[in-house]
């Protein structure tokens, strides 16, 4: 019986079996991409909204790479309902957020406009008709939104988080990442 | 080819990129199903219209109007300002109907299509409630103003003409019901 060696072209490891099994390391689109440096934390600045505020907003600005998002926390001292939804072609405005890369080792920037308190997108006005999602959250609340890459924004396509009641106190954090376009 | 044989081999993608090795493990990416469809625009989002409902509504019935393709539900969030029982269910050969049609939208916003199912906010079209719930798939107790998910990853497939929906028994000043999957 010959015996074939797998190696990998890393380290030149050999690949082990164990119980019978080829041993494998699971590394998933969103491993590789805060590996390269190019996943990112959208966060507000906890603020007091108004009822339909857009707590957090968030536009791609790259022309070759998809923005992935992953993950949407949201929460607020008032039960609310609250609205993901998206749109295009949006001048941003509010208050600036800037995008964490979740590798401290890397130092690159989101390509990426990104603001607490959003009033470019008229979603509201248009009885969000880019709804994504609709929730329910109670007072002190957090609803925790395991997009797990679901949502592709391109170049100009923007995603944004309403409250529909006032409250005191509202944070949302968005997690994405950026990938290369097919 | 006789008396020729490899003893050892390293793996090399079509695009020439090596696989990696880790911890002698080898590298793997999996990609589900859903990943992939999202990729190629089959994968899409109804969300229902934030309404005040009254006890035992519908709050959201689905529809797959693909007679080539399934529809696969990937997961299904659900809330409530009211503490209510859900019922999950489906249901085949109805005329679905409701007060707010919802249209399926890509999730992967480079793609400008839409979904092949007929969707309604407070659908009316069928009455499994009136017998029960014969075909019902989850039955759960819902907190008030908490989001529930079903992380159903495919194993619900609904054929042509076959529809889930969504009931809560309690009257509420408002729900949600959003359904992420896609076709294949």
């Amino acid at each position: 019986m010959e015996v074939l060696t797998i190696t990998g072209s890393s380290n030149q490891e050999s690949v082990y079996v164990d119980d019978y099994s080829l041993r494998t390391r699971p590394y998933s689109e969103f491993d590789a991409a805060i590996e390269a440096g190019n996943a990112y934390s959208w966060s507000n600045l906890t603020y007091d909204p108004d009822a339909h505020d857009t707590i957090l907003g968030v536009e791609n600005n790259s022309s070759t790479q998809d923005l992935v998002i992953q993950e949407i926390r949201v929460s607020g001292d008032t039960a609310t309902q609250f609205v993901v939804h998206t749109s295009s072609g949006v001048t941003m405005a509010g208050t600036a957020v800037t995008g964490v890369n979740l590798n401290r080792n890397s130092n690159n920037t989101a390509s990426a406009t990104a603001k607490a308190d959003e009033t470019g997108n008229g979603q509201q006005a248009a009885s969000y008709t880019g709804r994504l999602f609709a929730g329910l959250i109670a007072a002190d609340g957090t609803a925790t939104i395991d997009v797990d890459g679901a949502i592709v924004l391109p170049n100009d396509h923007n995603i944004g988080v309403d409250f529909t009641t006032a409250a005191t106190a509202g944070n949302i954090t968005i997690i994405g990442y950026f990938r290369d376009r097919d | 080819m006789p008396g020729l044989y490899a003893d050892s081999a390293m793996i090399r993608g079509v695009d020439g990129a090596m696989v990696n090795s880790v911890d002698n493990a080898l590298q793997i990416s999996p990609r589900s199903r859903f990943q992939q469809a999202v990729r190629t625009g089959r994968a899409f989002n109804w969300s229902s219209v934030t309404y005040d409902m009254e006890a035992a509504d519908t709050v959201l019935g689905l529809e797959n109007n693909d007679s080539n393709r399934l529809m696969y539900l990937w997961k299904m969030w659900i809330s409530s300002d009211t503490a209510t029982v859900v019922r999950v269910f489906a249901a085949s050969g109805i005329t679905v109907a409701g007060s707010t049609a919802v249209t399926g939208y890509p999730l992967n916003r480079n793609f400008n299509t839409t979904a092949l199912s007929t969707a309604y906010t407070k659908e009316t079209g069928q009455d499994e409630a009136g017998s029960s719930w014969p075909h019902r798939l989850y039955m759960f107790n819902a907190l008030a103003s908490t989001v529930h998910c079903l992380n159903i990853n495919g194993a619900v497939r609904l054929p042509y003409d076959h529809m889930i929906g969504v009931d809560m028994s309690a009257n509420a000043g408002a729900c949600n019901v959003t359904v992420w999957g896609w076709y294949e």
